[in-house]
């Protein structure tokens, strides 16, 4: 492998999401942490080196942060900045447990910066500035983007000169993620809002229709959990994302995919967790599982089980299974 | 959703010979044994480690391979041999590769060879339940919110809420309602604490929330 290669995980951590790209340096940045029981928390844990580059928190919602406190209290962690939204203000008095955690973190040094999360913040960039990853949404410059700080989600992209780009779309709005990304046809775009947007379909579907051939990602990978009770994914969502030839991949099993897995017995499609040196969530049932991409200033690669994985579920799903093209 | 094991009602084990290698019988005085290979599976399907509390499970039997010449046991594709004699060994023998094998992923030191029957490994072995029990206890905060004769409520710092039951539950007594409290929890396998130790009482839940004029923020 390359040494100036990097490593993007995207984690199986049931309903939530959570990414760690391992830099050439060996040092780390984490994107979303996953839900109170993120499996992320038992893998740093036991890493002899718990050095974090940049710790970014697309927005607070459980699924994305609730892990952190537990994160944070981990004896040797080192985070050099946080990228955070300030709020939601509204939700009671939990999430201000979760800020109060990061400011003792913060006062006692565990982190050294905290950045508010906003849009032309760069993280990181490669020596020869052939990769970049930055942070494209939210903006808060007023007539631009004038959302609230309080209730949206931030999107960061990985570019790769000669590889594609690499969308984190958090719970954003599928409009916003159209619009933010900048080319069209990413590589791979993890979400958003765990394989259902709030606004698709909307009032105007075949808008959202001509939005998604338009952005045309020639790959998605879907943080979704087997027992989420959100009804997540959108059938048609995916559907229509892998009739447009788009690879989709899903972290778990549903029971839109498969309707006997209640019955039947809680073996996993894969357990890449375990090839990969990953951990498995508590809960769910592995579809994917947790997925590897290479970047390098030139390509970016998907992990060696691609096509194993499709075997799997097509002999355990069939056509039900919505990463399944109809016309397959 | 029912989480039973497949293996926990185990099938009788099925014995097919194999191969018969041996020259036909010679007439005369006996000089050798006769040779034959069983292919037999192997018929256990949780392997304790160390003092039980912990395990192994299957989700398929491996094949264990009798050879009467060699007077050996192989086990694939766990790649384990032993002399027939020891068989009874096998349980920890496939315990104690799995966990070599497991810590060299988790180092990312795999070898290729160790990599491919890595995943023939774990294509057998229930590895979502042997990571939760493996996992080392976290730190959360809560605050108790009732306490029934059934069930402890506990509202978790992510906004979540549980009913603690059964030994966890105990372990929240000292905890009075409405008290917030820190401990170091492990879960299970449906993501409800099994384990509650190192409680802290941190008392009124407002003194713990962050100042709240958003100037942390500004800080840096």
């Amino acid at each position: 492998m390359d040494p100036e290669t990097l490593i993007v995980d995207f984690w199986d951590v049931g309903q939530g999401n959570a990414s760690v790209i391992t830099l050439p340096d060996r040092s780390r940045i984490i994107i979303d942490v996953g839900p109170r029981t993120s499996p992320l928390h038992d893998w740093l844990t036991l890493q002899p080196d718990k050095s974090i580059w940049a710790l970014v928190l697309s927005h607070n919602h459980a699924d994305h942060v609730g892990g952190l406190p537990s994160i944070l209290a981990i004896p040797g962690l080192q985070i050099d900045t946080l990228f955070m939204l300030q709020g939601p203000k509204g939700g009671g008095p939990t999430f201000p447990w979760i800020l109060g955690d990061v400011e003792t973190a913060y006062k006692r040094g565990t982190i050294k910066n905290v950045l508010q999360l906003t849009a032309g913040q760069q993280i990181w960039n490669s020596p020869d500035r052939k990769v970049v990853l930055k942070i494209v949404f939210p903006s808060f410059l007023p007539g631009i983007h004038a959302k609230t700080q309080n209730d949206t989600s931030g999107i960061v992209v990985m570019e790769s000169c000669g590889g594609g780009t690499v969308v984190w779309a958090g719970d954003a709005m599928f409009e916003d993620v159209c619009t933010s990304t900048n080319p069209a046809h990413p590589y791979l775009l993890h979400g958003p809002h765990h394989g259902a947007p709030q606004d698709y379909p909307s009032h105007d579907p075949k808008r959202m229709h001509r939005m998604l051939r338009t952005l045309a990602p020639a790959r998605c990978h879907i943080s979704v959990g087997t027992l989420n009770t959100y009804d997540h994914p959108n059938r048609k969502y995916l559907r229509h994302l892998a009739d447009s030839k788009c690879a989709v991949t899903c972290n778990q099993i549903t029971y839109k995919c498969d309707p006997r897995f209640h019955v039947d017995t809680p073996k996993p499609v894969m357990q890449i967790h375990g090839r990969l040196g990953l951990r498995p969530p508590p809960t769910g049932i592995a579809c994917r599982g947790p997925l590897r991409l290479y970047v390098t200033g030139a390509t970016i690669k998907p992990d060696e089980w691609v096509a194993e994985h499709r075997e799997k579920v097509q002999k355990r799903c069939g056509m039900n299974a919505l990463c399944i093209p109809t016309h397959a | 959703m029912n989480f039973a094991h497949p293996q926990d009602a185990q099938p009788t084990p099925e014995v097919t010979i194999t191969e018969q290698r041996d020259a036909p019988v010679q007439m005369g005085p006996f000089t050798g044994r006769p040779s034959f290979i069983f292919d037999v599976p192997f018929p256990q399907a949780v392997m304790p480690l160390g003092e039980g509390d912990k395990t192994i499970r299957l989700w398929s039997q491996p094949t264990m391979r009798y050879d009467s010449a060699r007077a050996t046991v192989e086990l694939q594709p766990w790649n384990i041999r032993l002399r027939m004699e020891e068989a009874g060994n096998i349980p920890r023998e496939i315990a104690r590769t799995f966990l070599t094998l497991w810590t060299k992923a988790e180092r990312q030191t795999l070898s290729d060879p160790e990599k491919s029957r890595w995943a023939e490994i774990l294509e057998q072995v229930d590895f979502q339940q042997f990571c939760v029990e493996h996992a080392p206890t976290r730190y959360v905060q809560g605050l108790l919110k009732t306490r029934t004769s059934a069930a402890t409520t506990v509202l978790w710092q992510d906004g979540t809420e549980e009913n603690v039951t059964g030994a966890p539950r105990t372990a929240l007594d000292l905890v009075n309602e409405g008290e917030a409290f820190s401990a170091h929890v492990r879960f299970d396998r449906r993501a409800r604490t099994a384990e509650i130790a190192n409680i802290a009482i941190l008392g009124d839940p407002v003194s713990l929330q962050a100042s709240g004029d958003d100037s942390w923020i500004q800080k840096r």
